[in-house]
């Protein structure tokens, strides 16, 4: 009966940590792929509504709900939105396995400081180049995704699987 | 809004958009008395306040300008990023304009940098000084001379130097017509006559208003004709360029109440070049000798002074 238990405690164990790691990847495809909608949007603000950056922003963030996404413009924006707070353990993983790369971060970064401060057709050029490097960062995660992130959820439940037929 | 509605809100969004050692030395001045506030990199902060001059310290207001606060480039670049509520592109027209709305009826005028191409304005940047205008709200300060233009209305020009109340004036005879029942079309070209924020007058007007915000006069004008059949137009500071749908306007029977920066009657005649058509029928001098609005002379239509 114990080993029967210790097996399925094994196994839900190494199928959360599979899960763990596949959930960076779907967060990193889906961060991207809210970057390019944003991209989009603003590109259409700037046609036509022209409506305030804070007040875009806000829509925007209501409506795409990435969590990641709505982090990332407080930081970059300097505006405060209800972001829940980070739990120690979520933290520790942020540390260990970060959501995104150095040269991705710094472009995000970069790409958050030049919104407002232009005209439009400026704006728009500038947003070109931008919406370029997020649309191949999401074709990326998006392959990562399905190779890797699925990968990672299947082996953490075959080796679940593979330790517990040890401990029998 | 009572009279410290405007003003506060206008006051306010200072505050927002000013940096913070500006802010907390600005809350140790007379906030509600503000007129005007100029702001030039490495130069005193200049306050105009109950028609005097003063200089804005740390401790607030001082009559030294070696005791100013200097502003920096980068303060002034960010004062102005601030008042475009971070959002450039939304407010490219107005700054190619030189000025900036800021809300509750306040005006920025921006100073800088200005970019052309092929001998036209296109952009402006590097500003190195900004003048904020702050509204103040005076209830029946046309009320000596409404008889003048009301009862019946009469095509009324509003006559002054910058800065001696006209808009604030043109104001109050929008708020004189109220019970009356007449549909007036306030052409806001800056933002700054209705102070209009969430479609809604900031100021007291006549309960009969439409207002067309951020809109040439040309086009203003015309719509409003057409869509919203006005029995009064309202709007500010006229330029010989407007005339031509002003009086297209007044030959429609629309009553015209304007304002044009003169110091006098034969300068505004020959500014407006209203020699040819006697389009108004009663001319406002203003003046600030007795301070800001001072009424220094009602005319009519052939220029005989009436008061």
């Amino acid at each position: 009966m114990i080993k029967v238990l210790i097996c399925v405690c094994m196994t839900v164990c190494c199928s959360y940590i599979g899960g763990v790691f596949c959930k960076r990847y779907k967060e990193r495809r889906n961060l991207f792929f809210s970057l390019v909608s944003f991209c989009n949007a603003y590109e259409a603000n700037l046609n036509f509504y022209k409506k305030k950056l804070e007040v875009f922003v806000r829509e925007f963030v209501a409506a795409d709900g990435n969590k990641n996404f709505k982090m990332l413009a407080s930081k970059g924006l300097g505006m405060e939105f209800n972001v829940k707070k980070v739990g120690v353990l979520e933290e520790k993983l942020n540390q260990t396995l970060p959501l995104l790369t150095e040269e991705q971060t710094a472009y995000i970064n970069g790409f958050f400081k030049i919104l407002g401060k232009g005209d439009a057709s400026g704006q728009k050029t500038q947003l070109k180049t931008y919406k370029f490097y997020f649309e191949e960062q999401l074709k990326k995660a998006t392959d990562n995704f399905d190779k890797k992130g699925k990968m990672c959820n299947k082996l953490g439940l075959l080796c679940g699987i593979f330790l517990s037929i040890l401990v029998i | 809004m009572d009279k410290l509605g405007c003003t506060a809100l206008a006051v306010k969004k200072i505050f927002d958009i000013f940096p913070s050692r500006f802010t907390s030395a600005l809350k140790k001045t007379v906030v509600d008395s503000l007129c005007e506030i100029r702001v030039r990199v490495g130069q005193p902060i200049l306050l105009f306040y109950n028609g005097k001059k003063a200089f804005l310290s740390n401790d607030g207001v001082v009559f030294d300008p070696k005791k100013s606060l200097l502003p920096t480039k980068e303060e002034v670049e960010q004062i102005v990023f601030l008042a475009c509520d971070k959002s450039v592109y939304a407010y490219v027209d107005q700054l190619m304009g030189g000025f900036l709305p800021l809300e509750g009826g306040g005006r920025l005028g921006v100073c800088g940098q200005v970019s052309l191409e092929n001998g036209c304005p296109t952009a402006m940047n590097g500003f190195s000084s900004v003048n904020i205008r702050i509204p103040h709200e005076v209830k029946n300060c046309s009320l000596p001379i409404k008889k003048h233009f009301l009862s019946p209305t009469r095509n009324t020009l509003v006559i002054s130097k910058p800065a001696c109340g006209k808009t604030t004036f043109l104001r109050d005879m929008v708020y004189q017509l109220r019970g009356k029942a007449v549909n007036t079309l306030i052409v806001d070209e800056r933002e700054e006559l209705a102070g209009v924020k969430d479609g809604k007058s900031l100021f007291e007007l006549n309960g009969n208003c439409d207002v067309l915000t951020n809109c040439p006069k040309k086009y203003a004008i015309e719509w409003g004709i057409r869509s919203l059949a006005p029995d009064v137009i309202v709007c500010d500071e006229l330029f010989v360029g407007d005339m031509a749908t002003v009086a297209t306007a007044i030959e429609s029977g629309i009553k015209f109440f304007a304002s044009v920066h003169a110091d006098s009657i034969e300068n505004a005649v020959k500014k407006l070049d209203l020699n040819y058509k006697k389009l108004f029928e009663r001319y406002v001098l203003l003046n600030d000798e007795n301070g800001v609005g001072t009424i220094e002379g009602t005319y009519d239509e052939k220029f005989f002074r009436l008061t």
